[in-house]
Formats: structure tokens, sequence, C-alpha cells
């Protein structure tokens, strides 16, 4: 009699142990993949913060590849100074591409006053803003680094001479 | 007799609580070192980033002070890089390519601010590959000295951007890295 007390008593202690293994694993287990979790989920935030900005370089960088960007030498990512200048005399251009601002800068050779770009001061300015749609806010500014070309005359002698700059789109921040 | 049978239980058990312990221990072990394998793999030292390919593929048409034949025959960054890999070409002036190069590359990267910010440090260098099959590190030779400034310690995540200027019977790769000062 004592000793099937014993044996049941025994058994008893013996679920109750496998009973707390299992729910300790258990939670173990669980504490586990959360922490795996947290940190591929930080790292697919990351993944898709980069992957949106190398896409907003992307659209930079091919809306200079279009024809009324493009210089004419076949050069990649290469902007026609001169066709910018044009561009800003025709505004019926603004409503051609689907953003709400583009503009191209000039940043070497470095200049200390920042000008925009007209007939009257062509070459001797910075700023070309061919759209300016951004009149309120909630626009975010990609951009891609390009090289701005124009056509120079020296003793006589055609050259190119291509300066770095860099083109801006705006678009809205969805 | 009950007593003995109860000592020998607790003994059992506390056996098991060992063995249990044992267990955990290994699995956290194990887990650790997969966790580690796995954060290790997926952090390259150099991160390539599109901006600063863009950079780089720009950077080689600007003009620059080196002229070949005549005057006014000035040459972009990429044939200046050229120049500089056949033995340090002298420009029209009679200065030295690579001399043109260092200085040109300086002064952009003084005014070259990625994502508005400022640089704390930068390297480029600059390397000729025959065969694009193998990996830079391996069969790149370097053609001149590299441009550098700052210091890379205590930078979290670097980017970096490579650009291939096809030349014959190979290619010239200017091999960019940098640390932005927020980092």
């Amino acid at each position: 009699m004592a000793d099937r007390i014993l044996n049941s008593k025994k058994a008893q202690l013996k679920i109750q142990e496998m009973s707390f293994m299992i729910i300790g694993i258990m939670i173990f287990f669980l504490l586990v993949l959360l922490f795996w979790l947290a940190v591929s989920l930080s790292g697919l935030k990351q993944t898709a913060a980069a992957s949106t900005r190398a896409n907003a370089i992307l659209l930079a960088s091919s809306l200079s590849g279009t024809p009324e960007f493009v210089c004419a030498e076949s050069s990649s990512l290469c902007v026609d100074s001169d066709k910018l200048v044009a561009l800003k005399n025709h505004p019926e251009y603004t409503r051609f591409w689907d953003v709400a601002g583009i503009r191209v800068e000039k940043i070497y050779p470095p200049s200390e006053t920042r000008t925009e770009c007209r007939v009257g001061n062509y070459p001797f300015c910075t700023t070309y803003t061919i759209v300016n749609n951004t009149l309120s806010e909630g626009y975010i500014e990609y951009s891609s680094y390009v090289s701005l070309c124009r056509r120079e005359y020296e003793q006589g002698y055609p050259y190119q001479q291509c300066d770095l700059g860099r083109i801006v789109v705006t678009t809205k921040n969805e | 007799m009950n007593k003995m049978a109860m000592r020998k239980l607790s003994s059992k058990s506390q056996q098991e609580t060992v063995g249990f312990v044992v267990i955990i221990l290994m699995v956290m072990v194990i887990g650790t070192i997969f966790l580690g394998l796995s954060l290790r793999k997926s952090k390259p030292v150099v991160a390539i980033d599109a901006e600063l390919s863009n950079f780089l593929i720009a950077s080689a048409s600007i003009t620059t002070e080196c002229a070949k034949d005549y005057e006014s025959d000035y040459k972009s960054l990429g044939d200046v890089m050229e120049y500089c890999y056949s033995n340090n070409r002298q420009c029209y002036d009679g200065r030295k390519s690579c001399e043109i190069l260092n200085e040109t590359y300086r002064a952009i990267l003084g005014n070259f601010r990625p994502g508005g910010t400022n640089l704390k440090y930068y390297r480029v260098s600059f390397y000729f590959q025959d065969s694009l099959n193998e990996s830079l590190e391996d069969s790149g030779i370097k053609f001149t000295d590299d441009i550098f400034y700052g210091n890379s310690s205590g930078c979290s995540s670097r980017r970096g951007a490579r650009n291939y200027i096809p030349v014959s019977g190979g290619s010239l790769v200017p091999d960019m890295d940098l640390c932005l000062e927020l980092e």
C-alpha cells in the first residue's frame, strides 16, 4: 500500500517536472524567437530605407537621361546646360514631368553665391530651376550627381566644358 | 524504507534538474554562436552606395586643366586618369597628369557633401584591373598614390563605390570609401 502511494507520488512529481521543463523550454524558445524577430525586422527596416533611397536616386538619374536634359555626346549621367537654359524659357514644360520640382545645381567648380541661371547671366550662375510647384509643405527631395556640360570656345577652338552638378527632383511625400 | 526511497527520489530529481540546466545552457551557447555568425555575415565592411557610384561616374566626365595637343584641348578627369596610368604623361602646360588627377579629386571632394553631411574621412585609390572576372583586391594594380583625408577609426558604417572606366586591356577603377561626420 505504502509502495503504491509512493509510486503514485513519484509519477506525479515526474509529470510536474516534465510540464515545468516543457513550459521552460517553450518560454526560452519564445524569447529566442522574439530576439531574432527584433534583429531581423530592424535589418528589414534598414533595407527598406536603403531601397527607397536607391530608387529615388535612380529616378533622379533616369531623368537626366531623358532627351530634354541629356548631352549630345553619349556619356552617362551628363546634362546639357544649354538645354536647361532653353527649357527655362518654356514654362509649358513645367507640366511635362509628373513631379513637383526639378532643379539642377552646379557643385564644382565651387561658387560662393548661389545664383539662378537666366539667359543674361549664363554660364556664370549656379542653379537651373526647371519646375517649381512646391507651394506647401509635405514634399521630399531626391538627388543624383551629374556632369553639367556645355560647349565653350577658346582661341577659336571649341571644347566641351563639364562641371560637377546635382539634379534634384522634388515629389510629394506619400 | 520510506526515508530511503524519498532520498533516492530527491537525488534523481536533482540529477534531472542538472540535466535540464545543461540542455538549456547548450541551446543558449549554440544559439549565441549561430546569431553571431549570421550577424557577422549580414554586415559587409563597406556598403556599396548608389549616390557615390553616380558621383564617381559624373566626376569622371568633368573638364580638367590638363590639355593634350593644344592649349584648349582640355581633357576630362577620366582621360587624365588614363594619362596618369600611361606612365604619368605630361599635359600641354608641362604638369604631370597624376598631379592634376590628385589635385582635382581633392578639390571636388572638398565640396562633396553626400546627403547634406560633411565628410569625416575619405580615401580614393586608383587601380588598373585587366580582368573583371577576378576581384579588385586580388588582381587590381594601384597606379598612383591614394588620396585620403581624416581618420577612419571610430566610423560605425562606411560607404563605398567603384567606377569602371574601360581602357585597352582592362579597366581603370577609382575605388572610394568614406565616412560621414554624423556616424
